[in-house]
């Protein structure tokens, strides 16, 4: 408690506002998660009383009242907590950017702070990260940063694969580039920054703990960049690649004690094992440190509380937890798990590394193993559970249905649209028909079950969990980059104006120069996502954060993406024939179209850009055409869009003829279909 | 006047949950009840008589010694301590039925005390039949929250392993019988032995069912705890070095020439008991608490010196 | 709410901060304990020593169910019940003799218990039966009397009492204040230790962790002239290790640092083993850091005498009969580098901090009191600690 008269702050960003734990954080903020049957939070708060801090603003945004509730009733309230802890209620932010703006605006940051995500298991001694800061601050003035990062491994099982790629200067240990995601096999490095620098390390084996230690200016620098969405992506890589703040930003690598965070399925599960394994001692189970705990070690790495009902025939493996009253049955194995306070576990069920929460009950014969089920989830008899299943909140799965991998099942009862109650089962089909009869409420529902198939390019190991579940998030990327939209088209307006009230000589030539920059950009995107094979997730990515940096409007990105495409297929069109070409590459592209189409206005907008880069191509008539029938089969662009667009004045009618006749085709059909 | 040996019996056969400490002491109870001694030395001259009858009239007495002698010690230090002899008596006649109960209690005592000697996956290797070791297991196995499971020899003379399985199979305990001959075989996969105790010498040796010093010193040589149940009123101010050392445990006849009839082994006259030093015990565990073997002397000393 | 000077935020804060493993080590412990002991003490008003002990051992179940791997915890508060209980004996008063005949009789905890006539009493193992204590029967009646209303006699008598609470209060916590003394004061230790040794000695000590002993072999050196091996202690001492051969050197010891390995091929050369316990139970058999028991046993291959030195604070009644339970495992990655994802994911470790050192190895425990025999501790231990305080909490057993 070095410094507790410096009056240390701490900001706990409780929400990542990310969907990575749906369906459990539809009903619980995730970090009231147990994590080895101990909400997530309270590992945090304990790493903060280690880091002898004075001030807690816990921001919450999901289930805030969830959590300041469980805050009030907690040890946290007590006077002999060294700090005050505060909850701070955010419903309406969106995104860690908007929770950074209300602490600016909140004005209750005093000094150099500690900025930590809500989901952060550490014990590493914090003295030495804040002296070194400290030394920081006083050689670089513009040091505004020191992040936290673990050394590990790149496939560390406590790593997130979505952890960034950390370019660090050697020597200073400033941090030169930061890259999002190592699955994009390229890396944007301004070399001429570099090759200042004798000795750069690319670091892709650490892990993020998302302990920041900021100046008073990094909440400032979100509201005035009001942009940000996300603490790395935006943030950091907003003041890295900037010129003009000059800010920098330190990677403080440690290499002993542990940190790490819980930030998807994947870390998890690692953190547990992690846990259990003893590697964030004194930070363990047994040390019962949240109140009413009565742990007990037991050699092998076993923990049981008091109270724990075991048969005398039944096998408990190493690496296990069984929380109070919770019960195991007769020649059930029980492994490698954790098993959360009065649960009940059947007679010759298997229960191998998976985590069960509070109140589940598993009947004789089911097997679970690398699963997590929620509070009060039931396994009817013989159901097997396979590896990566998240079971949600009170569902039932019954007798003998085996839920496949990776399935994310919920209760019905929360969802709106829930079309059928029927289970289907992989194997044993004939049993679905009496699921939904006998189900108390949910049963399994296929339709709210996500499936997941591994990917080919990951190796897929069915025994682990961590990475199968990590594998369907991969397309995370895709749902928030929907959310920048939507954030984007919404806050559209205000930046305007505030642009136009702060910048007096702003001129439309300006603007201009801007979007051709833009275009040219994002040209240069795309045709690296084509070469390269990209995912479209990560080039809409790139898109997405370009158009953001430079501020340009929707129809300067579909410019830029017809720009490419077409070109793309000019080049393509001397190897083989116009028509399979121009189909492949728009079915392919499909869905970034549509991602970035969102109106009448856009489609038909779409469609004139089309047109406008065919006129004057070679075989640019057949282009235009095969082209926009692709979009009209997958629905990219609606039939009225073709109207509207076929009505407007012929830019290029030199290339309109072959459209036309399918222009004519489809009115008729439509008449026809009408006639009907 | 009353036949002691007989009603010593009496108590036993009637009440197949007494200890023959007990018995002794609800036989010497029910002759101080037909007494009509004047003084109270007269009254300790044919208590002292009684009992040496009853320890000499039956054989393996060592037990029932041990009652005796607490009996009369309880008795001659409360008669000094408080003079008013026949209050005394007359209290001690009044509240006989008590005594029983209180046994009862010791041992459930010990079976809680002893709760925590049975661990998460134990498995447990059990000599000769004994009330105390059978209700700890009981109430391990109802306690629910350990799994262990019990080996029990056969316990031959006596041959009270098989009877012992069946009650603890029935609590649902997983039990597995061994002739005796084969603890050295078990002994590796045995993670701790526990045994019951007719008597417990004063050096903290124990005299038990015969084959308890052989199946303890096999766990000595394997580094396995002996751990002995016994209720504090089996402790016996006794000094045996050896087995031939208790009362009752005659010489064992080998064949003669002379006598050609063939080789027979006689059951019943065999020895019951044996001896297991003190070095071969990890602890006992009491109604008083956990002991090691020289915790035994404290105790005695403390009644008899003090 | 309570205040931050309130007893209760301060034992909760202990209590925590035990949890955290923010308080460790034997010595710190105890005089935390020793302390919080005198404030619980002095911020309360005591009717009765029944009373007092009761919730001093309430106190103590909490304080060892926090740390149950920090002995001298319980050994601090065994320590001052005992002197409570001392303490009532010499404030019973004279005239109220009467009720101790029956107490010598009866001792519930004895083996007369079983034919003990009255009906108050029970043959339960704990025996703390509130009627043993004169005090408590003294008080009780008086009380009983004060109660219906403020009549001149009830007050004057309630006046009485109140006066000799506050006396047994004071005298509580001289005893405490003198415990704290004790515990702080190394040197008889330190006298009786240098004893055992003479010039010329070559020692191994496998507890590069322990303070006392760096301390006691710096002490040592100013009497007497020997040679120190010290093991590396792997993988939980390692830095400490170095450090200790670095005090010695400074102090002018000749030292070496071994590696735990070399343990058994330097041994034959070794005159002496010392080795400083953590805690000192009832059978004589030690807890130590781990390695001390390697140790030992290779110094009873070459039959070279094992001196374990201890401060009287680390006595402690318990009987060390589930091992496991004594033992507090600590943090694997010592052992494997977190950073070796393969390794982790494939290998399950487990690194114990301590060893438990059976009486067997050890040939003379020293304490405070001098020298002792492991066969004998138990008696050291009857003379300190008082068998209804055996055992403050199930954990002690192991029991879960």
């Amino acid at each position: 408690m070095a410094r507790s008269d410096k009056n240390l702050q701490a900001v706990v960003l409780c929400d990542t506002y990310l969907p990575r734990f749906m369906p459990l954080t539809a009903h619980k903020p995730r970090c009231l998660l147990p994590l080895a049957n101990t909400p997530l939070i309270e590992y945090t708060l304990e790493f903060l009383v280690n880091c002898g801090v004075s001030e807690v603003y816990l921001m919450c945004c999901a289930h805030a009242s969830q959590v300041s509730e469980y805050i009030k009733s907690s040890r946290w309230v007590s006077p002999f907590v060294p700090f005050k802890v505060q909850t701070i209620e955010l419903p309406n932010t969106m995104s860690v950017g908007d929770a950074m703006r209300d602490i600016d605006s909140r004005g209750i940051i005093t000094s150099d702070f500690l900025l930590i995500s809500g989901d952060v298991v550490c014990n590493i001694d914090f003295d030495r990260v804040w002296a070194a800061h400290v030394q920081r601050k006083n050689e670089d003035k513009n040091c505004i940063m020191s992040m936290v990062l673990r050394k590990a491994s790149a496939l560390h099982r406590t790593r997130s694969n979505r952890t960034g790629l950390f370019v660090v200067d050697d020597i200073t240990k400033r941090l030169v580039v930061y890259q999002r995601s190592i699955l994009q096999k390229d890396i944007d490095v301004d070399s001429s920054e570099l090759l200042k620098l004798t000795n750069v390390a690319f670091r892709n084996d650490l892990i993020d703990c998302r302990i920041d230690i900021c100046s008073m200016d990094v909440p400032a620098l979100f509201t005035e960049n009001f942009d940000y969405e996300h603490l790395r992506d935006d943030f950091v890589r907003g003041v890295l690649t900037s010129d003009l703040l000059g800010k920098t930003i330190y990677a403080h690598i440690v290499d002993d004690g542990y940190a790490a965070r819980v930030e998807s399925f994947k870390t998890y599960k690692g953190v547990t094992k992690d846990i259990v394994s003893r590697y964030s001692y004194p930070l363990v189970v047994d040390s019962n440190v949240v109140q009413g705990k009565s742990y007990m070690y037991q050699r092998g790495h076993i923990y049981k509380e008091r109270d724990v009902v075991l048969s005398q025939s039944c096998t408990i493996g190493m690496s296990t937890i069984i929380g109070s009253k919770s019960s195991v049955g007769d020649s059930t194995l029980v492994q490698g798990s954790v098993i959360g306070r009065c649960c009940a576990i059947g007679n010759n069920a298997v229960v191998e590394n998976a985590c069960l929460w509070d109140n589940v009950r598993i009947e004789d014969g089911a097997q679970v193993r690398g699963a997590i089920l929620a509070d009060n989830v039931r396994i009817c008899k013989d159901a097997v559970i396979e590896p990566g299943a998240v079971i949600g909140f009170g569902v039932t799965v019954e007798a003998g249905t085996t839920v496949p991998q990776g399935a994310r099942i919920h209760a019905k009862n929360r969802r709106s649209s829930s079309a059928s109650a029927k289970s289907k089962s992989k194997s044993e089909s004939e049993s679905g028909s009496e699921n939904g009869d006998e189900s108390d409420g949910y049963g399994y529902s296929d339709s709210s079950a996500v499936i997941s198939n591994s990917d080919d390019d990951e190796p897929s190991d069915t025994e682990d969990l961590a990475a199968l579940v990590d594998e369907m998030y991969l397309s995370d990327e895709s749902i928030v980059s929907l959310d920048h939209r939507k954030l984007a088209a919404t806050r559209k307006p205000r930046r305007k104006s505030r642009t136009m009230s702060t910048t007096s000589n702003f001129s439309a030539e300006d603007a201009e120069d801007d979007d051709e920059e833009f275009v040219k950009e994002a040209i240069t995107s795309i045709n690296r996502s084509i070469v390269d094979k990209h995912t479209q997730d990560v080039a809409i990515l790139e898109l997405n954060t370009l158009r953001m940096t430079m501020n340009a409007p929707h129809e300067k990105v579909q410019e830029a993406v017809v720009i490419a495409l077409v070109s793309h297929i000019g080049h393509l069109i001397t190897q083989s024939d116009v028509k399979s070409v121009t189909t492949n590459v728009f079915t392919t592209w499909s869905p970034l179209l549509r991602r970035i189409t969102f109106d009448m206005v856009g489609q038909t907008n779409l469609a004139a850009q089309i047109e406008n880069n065919c006129a004057g191509m070679l075989q640019g008539e057949r282009i235009l055409a095969f082209a926009l029938m692709t979009l009209y089969d997958t629905d990219v662009i609606s039939e009225n869009a073709v109207y509207a667009w076929h009505k407007q004045p012929e830019a290029g009618s030199q290339v309109r003829q072959l459209v036309d006749q399918w222009v004519e085709w489809l009115e008729n059909a439509e008449e026809e279909s009408d006639d009907e | 006047m009353i036949d002691i040996k007989e009603t010593y019996l009496g108590f036993l056969e009637r009440d197949n949950q007494l200890t023959k400490p007990v018995a002794a002491i609800q036989a010497l109870l029910a002759l101080l009840c037909e007494l009509q001694p004047n003084t109270s030395a007269e009254m300790i001259d044919i208590l002292q008589d009684a009992a040496n009858t009853l320890k000499s009239s039956v054989s393996n007495s060592i037990s029932l010694s041990a009652g005796c002698d607490l009996f009369l010690r309880f008795l001659t230090k409360n008669i000094n301590a408080s003079k008013d002899w026949d209050a005394c008596r007359r209290n001690l006649v009044q509240n006989g039925n008590l005594f029983a109960s209180r046994a009862l209690d010791a041992r459930s005592n010990i079976a809680r005390i002893g709760l925590p000697f049975v661990r998460d996956h134990d498995t447990i290797l059990v000599h000769g039949r004994s009330r105390a070791v059978i209700q700890l297991l009981q109430d391990a196995a109802m306690s629910n929250s350990v799994r262990f499971r019990v080996y029990i020899t056969e316990a031959r003379v006596c041959n009270e392993g098989v009877y012992m399985a069946n009650i603890l199979k029935k609590s649902g305990i997983p039990v597995c019988v061994v002739p005796d001959c084969s603890v050295g075989y078990v002994i590796d996969h045995t993670d701790k032995v526990f045994i019951g105790a007719e008597g417990v010498a004063e050096s903290g040796g124990v005299i038990n069912q015969i084959g308890s010093y052989q199946v303890a010193m096999l766990a000595k040589a394997a580094n396995k705890p002996v751990y002995v149940f016994a209720e504090s009123h089996k402790f016996v101010r006794m000094f045996p070095v050896s087995p031939s050392d208790l009362p009752g445990n005659e010489k064992l006849e080998f064949t003669s020439p002379v006598h050609p009839e063939s080789i027979e082994m006689n059951l019943e006259a065999w020895p019951q008991v044996d001896f297991t030093p003190h070095q071969y015990i990890t602890a006992l565990v009491t109604d008083l608490g956990v002991l090691t073997p020289s915790g035994v002397s404290e105790e005695l000393i403390k009644m008899w010196f003090d | 709410m309570s205040s931050k000077g309130d007893i209760n935020t301060q034992i909760s804060l202990f209590l925590t901060q035990l949890k955290r493993r923010q308080i460790s080590g034997a010595k710190e412990v105890a005089l935390a304990t020793a302390n919080l002991l005198i404030r619980f003490i002095s911020s309360r008003r005591w009717v009765s020593t029944t009373a007092m002990i009761e919730q001093i051992r309430i106190l103590g179940a909490k304080l060892v169910d926090a740390q149950p791997y920090e002995l001298t915890c319980g050994n601090v508060i065994k320590r001052v019940l005992k002197n409570i209980r001392t303490i009532n004996e010499a404030f019973a008063p004279k005239g109220n003799k009467d009720t101790d005949l029956e107490e010598d009789l009866n001792p519930s905890s004895s083996m007369l218990g079983l034919l003990s006539v009255s009906d108050s009493m029970n043959t339960s193992g704990d025996g703390d039966s509130s009627n043993n204590s004169s005090m408590a029967n003294l008080t009780k009646h008086k009380s009983n009397e004060a109660e219906p209303g403020l009549t001149p006699s009830g007050y004057y008598v309630s006046e009485e009492v109140r006066a000799k609470a506050r006396d047994l209060r004071n005298a509580v916590i001289d005893e405490i204040q003198s415990l704290i003394d004790e515990i702080q004061n190394d040197d008889p230790l330190f006298k009786a230790g240098i004893d055992m040794i003479t010039d010329s000695d070559l020692l191994l000590t496998p507890c590069p962790s322990s303070k006392t002993m760096v301390d006691f072999l710096l002490k040592a050196a100013a009497k007497r002239n020997f040679t120190v091996i010290v093991t590396e202690s792997y993988p939980n001492n390692v830095e400490k290790a170095k450090k200790m051969v670095q005090q010695l050197k400074n102090a002018g010891v000749k030292s070496t640092l071994i590696p735990d390995a070399a343990v058994f091929a330097v041994m034959a050369k070794v005159s002496k083993v010392v080795i400083s316990a953590r805690a000192v139970l009832a059978n004589g058999g030690c807890i130590a850091s781990s390695g001390v028991a390697m140790a030992c046993h290779a110094a009873k291959q070459f039959t070279k005498p094992v001196l374990s030195i201890a401060g009287s604070y680390k006595l402690s009644p318990i009987y060390p009969f589930d091992v496991e339970s004594l033992i507090e495992v600590g943090n694997s990655s010592k052992v494997i580098d977190f950073s070796d994802a393969e390794l982790m994911d494939k290998l399950e470790v487990i690194n114990p901090l301590y060893d438990y050192i059976s009486p067997e190895l050890i040939d003379i425990v020293i304490s405070s009191d001098g020298g002792a025999s492991p066969n004998f501790v138990y008696r050291l231990i009857l003379d300190n600690y008082s068998e209804h305080d055996q055992h403050l909490s199930s954990v002690e057993i192991g029991a879960a």
